[in-house]
């Protein structure tokens, strides 16, 4: 489903992309001398491509899904390189049934990316980034053999590594708006194995580890953005 | 550019969509069951052979209730699972990969884990020619015969007579797998004995021997590495001029005197006859391929007998034969065939020697009488020496008030006590000492686990979470109210000289309570979840 | 080989019964012998004379009794003992030193078996297959088996061997068979040559035969009959060609209608003169099988019983009535029948007499009347004279079986009417040469059997009372006198040595077979039950 839900929203973009044709100021230049300074708000998707085995129990298939916000800010200008750096967070999540228990697996990813441009064009501009950050993630087992489920959660250090560019597709005299699609690879420490049942502190009982290995969420990824600039 | 922009997404959700197509092993989509999952308790461990992952999954016992867990892959197309007599070791059978298209698809074999260190689990696989769902350990812990047992079907043809004994002490430089091809007018193997240590001319031997549905077979195991193995002797049963099948139903086994190495004797139950075979292991013709040749005797007992066994009375050496249809025992002199009706005060059914247990230094032997039908009531015990007037000194009854199914033994140091399992509601712990039965009742059908330690017994319902442990010293029952239901429990050793009782719960991934099985709490018992979760990634 | 018929069962003693009235009518497969019925090796009655009621009160004793043997007993060769089984059409044969069983296939129904002397490599035996109307000659050696088929005329149900293994002569005892009409004369017989040189040929002889047997040079046979004598030339010529013919018939009795089942005849074992004996006669007859002439031997009195040592050289007769035996020296009594010695045993009642085999002794005894004693005679040699003694027992006196070397003897008793103990009957064990006091042993049934080994220091006696389910075999040693019982767990139906493997063995009653066997020297039995079971025990021996 998650294949198709993305195929579809890059395909959305495209099809709009071919729609509509924002109209161009005619003042404006084609090409570009300098780097534009402005401030970046995008929002979209994450397609994480997680082959770690330890990822089997929560999805029957190696993709997560996560919705990503960020923010950016030029901060450096060079004729028409530009470093900016940022704030994100990706947040998703993704269940599956694991030999009949239910599970869940709530992923967070924070991340301080610094981007570095290359201005093509007025609407057109290159990017690579590095996004070094945290990761927190809650891996929840509900299976039959227990009533109550079983929970790991916790923070590791990660980071993506990534290029892309953005192609603008609105352009107005105040914010422009950009379709950025991007492609990198996801760095993630493992999380450490171990779930156990979410009881009440004070509840007496002791309880075994469900010795499942924590997830190493690395792997490529492709991020699909609406940017927004101003 | 819009076209550029266009075919460039394009391009990108069409490899996005390749590389995201990925998935995961088929395992995680199956769910445990518990006809597709056995739970073995060994001495020292529990293993859930999961036939859906291929592996044995085996949980090791440790301090505070601690749960070590290891895999061991055991093949694909689980067969069959046994554990050693000793409870030492596992054995699994398996398929293999059935039908096999390449070379690296698995053959069939048979899997030993060997768990008498639990802090070194050690896997060893034979891989066998064709896959076979029979299995007999021998008592030794040396032998295992794998035999096609007629009730899975595992190839299109097969040949029930080739039995594969796999040597786990095979020395260095032999084969531990051997192949041997039972010579066959018809029959099919239906059960396999390792026979105890017999004097025989040569010397001492291991002997297997297999009932087939019309004869019995004596392989000599301890000449089965020679260049050229000995062959079987076939004794056939059917005197050839009749359409009667004489199946055998059962073998027992005698020695003989200590100073002779011609007198072991093995005798032989035949299904719906009234006739009891004996075979001699006599001296054989000097030239021929075995030391040994079985002189017959057939001696009817009046009735078709349900149990044999061996017994030393005050005249000598006897085959007894339970003859229910005549409420009777009938011993049989082995030297001349001549028959002694034993009048019984009920058709008992079974019988155990006890007499190592009652009386260590008595020269002649005792046994307890049982029934496994409801027809009769309690136990009797049966003193075979002779008083005057009267032979095979006495009967005596223990009036249960109630059908006993089912006798238990309790390992030493407590060899004395039996408990019985009745028809009914309710256990009776039997003192062979003192001939005392102590009831214990129950609110349902109960299944009972001895612990290996004699000290105390666990019963429960299956399915249940009601939980009782007895302790076999005062008969005191301590309640165990577990919160999930119970399949099976196993009194495992602990590495550090303790024993845990492990409770398995067979729903979901598999779960298990553990608790201290000298002081059963279960404020201090731990719970474990999705055992057959683990272990897979 | 030579074969032991002395090893094999007591001759002409083989089965007693006595007052054993629910064994008396049993078919084949028992040798048991029914009190009152006529008997005798030599007898030629057919079964309607004799004492047809016991216990009858005349005023003369009775006849002496005596009983016959079964062939469809097992036989016993040099190491084997031969079993037949009329139902499954084999025969089992079982190496009595390994116990060891196989079994061969015979003809259809073999019953009546026979040991044939045969060299000391080999053990050969042959079967009457009473359903295929011919016979199977068995031969065992260290090769194997071989069997071979030889026709024989229908009804045949006994067998002779020639001493040199050659000839065997199959006929029909009419006291084997049951409701014989008196048209069924039972008067073919088959020879046959078992070495292939002449084919089996059927010979009529007399009316019923009663005995037959051979020359010791084995060139002639001889089936005594109620016509007389049948003489049968085993290499003779005739009319048909080469091959065994019947020369000739000599009568014996002076009258044709004189009752035939009164008489006793033994030949001598070269085949020259046969003696006859007639109940309340004092005289014998010898005949010459050569000339037909005749010679009359009066004695004292009418003579009760008369014996032939094994080597021909003399018969003694008893003489009841006056207590005298008379030793008659052969042949020299056929030109001088006035020439004999006389032995009165004053004092005693003696009615029957039984040479050892070494000829130099024999045992006189009577069962006509209950008499707790029998004299043992020195026939004496040369200038010895004879002599005699007398042996105390404790037990009227049925039947008395010396061994071979005539220092022991078994006796089997009937029990005395004034004894009280609960026994059935007894026999006893007496060292007659050393003169030592006869040891009596008890039993529980009725002594029904008894063999002698060869070496004359064994003896197996088996007992059978089929009401109260009492068998057993018991072992005798002499000259210690030591005695040890055996139970059985079936009827026994016969017994005999096995000389080459030192043991004895016990036939007995069982669907699947059973006998027992007993060691002598070390006295453990093994039985062995389920030859056709035994026989089908596949060990990889043989592809």
């Amino acid at each position: 489903m998650n294949k198709w839900i993305f195929a579809l929203s890059l395909a959305l973009p495209a099809t709009a992309s071919a729609a509509e044709t924002p109209a161009v100021p005619p003042a404006a230049s084609a090409t570009q001398s300098e780097a534009p300074r402005f401030w970046a708000i995008d929002a979209g998707l994450r397609y994480g491509f997680i082959r770690d085995a330890a990822f089997d129990p929560y999805s029957d298939s190696d993709l997560l899904l996560q919705g990503t916000v960020g923010v950016s800010r030029t901060a450096l200008v060079a004729d028409r390189f530009s470093l900016a750096p940022g704030l994100r967070w990706d947040s998703g999540s993704t269940r599956a049934t694991a030999r009949g228990a239910d599970t869940l697996l709530l992923v967070h990813r924070v991340t301080m990316p610094v981007e570095g441009r290359f201005h093509l064009h007025r609407r057109i501009y290159a990017f690579g980034r590095v996004a070094p950050g945290a990761l927190w993630q809650r891996a929840t087992v509900q299976d039959a053999s227990l009533p109550e489920t079983s929970k790991s959660s916790g923070w590791v250090f990660a980071g993506d590594l990534s290029a892309g560019a953005s192609l603008m597709f609105i352009d107005t005299r105040g914010p422009k708006f950009w379709f950025t699609p991007e492609i990198g690879y996801a760095f993630a420490a493992r999380r450490s194995g171990g779930l156990s049942p979410d009881v009440g502190d004070d509840d007496p009982r002791q309880f075994g580890t469900l010795q499942l290995s924590g997830t190493k969420l690395s792997g490529w990824f492709f991020r699909a953005n609406v940017t927004a600039t101003f | 550019m819009k076209r550029l922009f266009a075919l460039t997404l394009c391009a990108m959700s069409c490899a996005t969509i390749a590389v995201g197509c990925g998935d995961r092993p088929d395992v995680w989509d199956e769910a445990p069951s518990a006809s597709k999952t056995k739970v073995v308790g060994l001495a020292g461990a529990v293993a859930l052979v999961d036939d859906v992952t291929h592996r044995a999954v085996m949980l090791l016992p440790r301090e505070d209730q601690q749960l070590d867990r290891a895999s061991f892959p055991v093949g694909k197309g689980v067969l069959r699972v046994e554990a050693s007599p000793d409870r030492k070791r596992l054995l699994v059978l398996s398929s293999g990969d059935v039908p096999r298209r390449t070379s690296k698809d698995e053959r069939p074999s048979l899997t030993v884990i060997d768990a008498s260190d639990a802090s070194r689990l050690k896997s060893r696989r034979f891989e066998l020619a064709a896959p076979r769902s029979g299995l007999s350990v021998d008592p030794r812990g040396r032998w295992v015969a794998v035999f096609a047992a007629g009730d899975v079907a595992t190839t299109f043809v097969e040949n029930p007579n080739e039995i594969v004994l796999v040597d786990l002490e095979a020395p260095a430089g032999a084969s531990p797998t051997i192949t041997a091809t039972l010579r066959s007018f018809g029959g099919r193997p239906e059960r396999v004995t390792f026979a105890p240590t017999l004097t025989l001319p040569e010397g001492p031997r291991r002997l297997l021997v297999v009932e087939t549905d019309q004869d019995v077979s004596l392989l000599d195991l301890d000449h089965q590495h020679d260049a050229v193995p000995r062959p079987e002797i076939t004794v056939r049963l059917s005197p050839g001029g009749s359409t009667k099948p004489m199946r055998p139903a059962g073998v027992t086994f005698h020695d003989g005197s200590p100073s002779r190495n011609d007198d072991a004797r093995i005798g032989v139950r035949i299904s719906g006859d009234s006739n009891v075979v004996t075979l001699e292991l006599a001296a054989a013709t000097p030239g021929g391929p075995h030391d040994f040749s079985p002189k017959i005797n057939l001696t009817d007992v009046g009735g078709v007998p349900s149990d044999l066994a061996f017994v030393q009375t005050d005249g000598g050496l006897r085959l007894a034969a339970l003859v229910p249809s005549l409420s009777s025992a009938v011993l049989v002199e082995t030297e001349t065939s001549i028959t002694t009706v034993v009048k019984l005060p009920a058709p008992y059914q079974r019988l155990s020697l006890i007499t190592d247990v009652v009386e260590r230094t008595a020269l002649t032997d005792v046994a307890l009488l049982w029934n496994a039908t409801t027809s009769s009531s309690g136990v009797a015990f049966w003193a075979l020496g002779k008083t005057a007037g009267q032979p095979y000194r006495s009967v005596e009854v223990l009036n249960l008030g109630g059908s006993v199914v089912g006798v238990r033994d309790v390992p030493a140091p407590r060899a004395e006590l039996k408990v019985l399992e009745s028809g009914g509601r309710g256990l009776f712990v039997l003192d062979l000492a003192s001939r005392t039965a102590a009831p214990l009742t129950t609110l349902g059908k109960a299944t009972v686990t001895i612990s290996p330690d004699a000290e105390r017994m666990w019963a429960f319902q299956v399915g249940e979470s009601r939980l009782s442990s007895i302790d076999l010293d005062k008969l005191h029952p301590t309640p165990v109210v577990i919160d999930r239901a119970i399949q099976s429990v196993h009194d495992v050793a602990r590495g550090d000289g303790g024993r845990s009782l492990i409770a398995i719960h067979a729903r979901g991934a598999f779960g298990a309570t553990v608790f201290d099985a000298r002081a059963a709490d279960t404020a201090y018992s731990r719970l474990y979840s999705g055992l057959l979760l683990e272990g897979l990634q | 080989m030579q074969l032991d018929r002395r090893a094999l069962i007591a001759p002409a003693t083989l089965c007693l019964l006595l007052g054993y009235t629910a064994c008396g009518a049993d078919s084949a497969g028992s040798s048991d012998f029914a009190p009152g019925a006529p008997g005798g090796a030599a007898d030629a009655g057919t079964g309607g004379g004799g004492y047809a009621d016991t216990g009858a009160v005349d005023t003369a004793p009775p006849p002496e009794r005596e009983v016959e043997s079964s062939y469809e007993s097992p036989v016993a060769t040099g190491r084997y003992v031969w079993i037949a089984n009329p139902k499954s059409g084999r025969v089992a044969y079982i190496d009595a030193t390994t116990l060891a069983v196989n079994v061969v296939e015979a003809g259809n129904a073999p019953t009546y078996l026979a040991a044939v002397p045969s060299p000391p490599d080999q053990d050969v035996a042959i079967t009457l297959n009473v359903l295929s109307d011919d016979a199977t000659l068995l031969r065992k050696t260290s090769a194997g088996l071989t069997a071979k088929t030889f026709s024989t005329h229908h009804g045949a149900n006994a067998w002779k061997l020639s001493a040199d293994g050659r000839w065997a002569i199959a006929w029909t005892d009419a006291k084997g068979v049951k409701s014989a009409g008196k048209t069924e004369g039972f008067q073919d017989l088959t020879v046959v040559d078992l070495t292939e040189k002449v084919p089996p040929t059927v010979l009529a002889v007399g009316y019923r035969p009663v005995t037959v047997g051979f020359t010791r040079d084995a060139k002639s046979a001889w089936a005594v009959t109620q016509d007389g004598i049948t003489i049968i030339s085993l290499e003779g010529t005739g009319l048909e060609g080469s091959g065994p013919l019947v020369t000739k018939n000599v009568p014996i009795a002076d009258k044709p209608l004189e009752d035939t089942g009164t008489r006793d005849v033994s030949v001598t074992p070269d085949g020259t003169w046969a003696l006859i004996r007639r109940d309340g006669e004092k005289n014998i007859g010898l005949v010459s099988l050569l000339t037909g002439s005749r010679v009359t031997v009066t004695l004292s009195g009418p003579v009760t019983d008369l014996d032939l040592s094994e080597d021909g050289s003399r018969a003694v007769a008893v003489v009841r009535d006056t207590s005298e035996v008379a030793i008659l020296p052969l042949p020299g009594i056929t030109t001088k029948p006035d020439t004999f010695t006389v032995v009165p045993i004053t004092g005693e009642t003696i009615g029957s007499v039984s040479i050892a085999k070494t000829g130099t002794t024999a045992v006189l005894y009577t069962n006509a009347v209950p008499t707790e004693r029998f004299t043992v005679l020195k026939l004496g040699s040369g200038t010895e004279a004879p002599s005699f003694q007398v042996q105390k027992l404790y037990s009227p006196v049925l039947a008395v079986f010396p061994t071979d070397d005539a220092k022991n003897a078994v006796v089997l008793h009937e029990k005395s009417k004034t004894d009280t103990s609960t026994r059935a009957a007894a026999f006893s064990v007496v060292p007659i040469a050393a003169g030592l006091p006869a040891k009596i042993v008890g039993t529980d049934a009725f002594p029904m059997a008894v063999a002698l080994a060869p070496t004359s220091d064994r003896a197996v006696i088996t007992e059978r009372d089929d009401t109260r389910k009492i068998y057993g075999a018991f072992l005798a040693k002499m000259p210690s006198l030591a005695v040890e019982r055996y139970p059985l767990a079936s009827p026994p139906i016969a017994v005999g040595i096995v000389a080459g493997a030192k043991r004895a063995y016990v036939a007995q009653e069982h669907p699947e077979g059973r006998i027992t066997f007993i060691d002598l020297d070390g006295g453990t039995a093994r039985t062995l039950t389920g030859f056709e079971l035994s026989a089908r025990v596949v060990d990889g021996s043989k592809p």
